[in-house]
């Protein structure tokens, strides 16, 4: 894993180049041993892999198929459905102290702040959008299986279409926010595939999904989209928190880092 | 004895009709537990959520299997209330 860590500050904050098992590992760790302050980790992901939700099942046909395609099979601490990682795809993990203010005791409404943070870095790569307040219920859906297939809340869609899923763990020491961010469009086939549903379900699922790049987005530097997000949530948890001042990290909202959609 | 249910407050904000799914028993029916220990999790709207045991007691009997889904209030399973030993 190689990661790039903020300047000192309130946040532990690092932008980290890892597969979605190194990220899985550093997830539980968090979760177990609890954590001093906040902390803030932007994913981005060289290699592919499915990584379930925590009702989701990693039984021995799961992991043969994923053998079979060449990817990582793992199982993520938070619920909801499957995703692909891979460089399609960009993920952040805020992990909180429980008694940490912008932990609600209601899980709906403890979505809303990081919904909320996405949408301020959305407007600061030039991309208007609102969390969703309520969820979109499909019934006897097909594709119920796959994250980015519905919309829950505090996610975010636009044209109707998903783009970043939430979801939370909550622990007695910590609690863990995780977003997945769609960068540009992923083989969604390859999800299909491993999860064992119909490939034609790619097609749908590409039709649900609005990404980064189908929006005008340069994806040709993701570090600097991964900064500007590291840096948007940091500054949101700096404001948040009143036993610091609010300089302990570089960089705030308002600059344009990356290439705006067009 | 007691009912052990996922928290009120953890429901609050959800819509009407929304069912959790009880994702792991760590107990089963029989076993002595303590106050404030970690029986079950469940998953709520894309969140996971730790059960815990409200009393010292023995699990009698559990209410909802793992897998399955639950309402807000259902009783997951009853604890019959012992003085957790010396």
């Amino acid at each position: 894993m190689r990661s790039r860590p903020l300047p000192d500050g309130a946040v532990d904050a690092a932008l980290c180049h890892a597969s979605a098992a190194e990220e899985q590992a550093w997830l539980a760790d968090a979760l177990r041993d609890g954590i001093a302050r906040p902390a803030i980790r932007v994913w981005i992901y060289s290699r592919t892999a499915v990584v379930l939700g925590r009702s989701g099942r990693q039984d021995a046909a799961s992991v043969a198929r994923a053998r079979a395609a060449g990817v990582e099979l793992c199982v993520r601490p938070t619920g909801g459905g499957a995703v692909l990682a891979g460089p399609w795809m960009m993920s952040a993990s805020v992990v909180l102290p429980t008694g940490h203010p912008l932990v609600e005791p209601g899980v709906a409404r403890s979505f809303a702040w990081l919904g909320s943070a996405h949408c301020d870095w959305l407007q600061r790569v030039g991309i208007t959008a609102r969390p969703a307040i309520q969820p979109v219920v499909r019934r006897d859906d097909a594709l119920a299986w796959a994250c980015f297939a519905g919309l829950s809340y505090g996610e975010i869609a636009i044209h109707d279409r998903k783009m970043i899923g939430l979801s939370q763990a909550r622990r007695r020491n910590a609690v863990l926010y995780s977003s997945g961010i769609l960068v540009s469009p992923p083989p969604w086939e390859v999800l299909c595939e491993v999860v064992g549903q119909p490939r034609e379900q790619a097609v749908t699922l590409g039709r649900r999904t609005l990404t980064y790049s189908e929006l005008g987005g340069s994806v040709a530097l993701p570090e600097a989209l991964g900064q500007s997000l590291l840096e948007t949530i940091s500054s949101i948890l700096l404001l948040r928190d009143p036993d610091h001042d609010h300089f302990g990290v570089t960089g705030t909202a308002g600059s344009n880092p990356v290439g705006s959609p067009a | 004895m007691i009912d052990l249910v996922l928290p009120a407050d953890v429901w609050e904000g959800v819509d009407a009709g929304t069912e959790a799914l009880l994702d792991k028993w760590l107990v089963r029916e029989g076993e002595r537990v303590a106050a404030g220990q970690v029986v079950a999790t469940a998953v709520l709207v894309k969140t996971t959520c730790e059960v815990i045991a409200p009393c010292a007691g023995i699990v009698e009997r559990i209410l909802v299997r793992a897998e399955d889904t639950f309402p807000r209030g259902k009783p997951l399973a009853s604890i019959r209330e012992e003085p957790a030993a010396a």
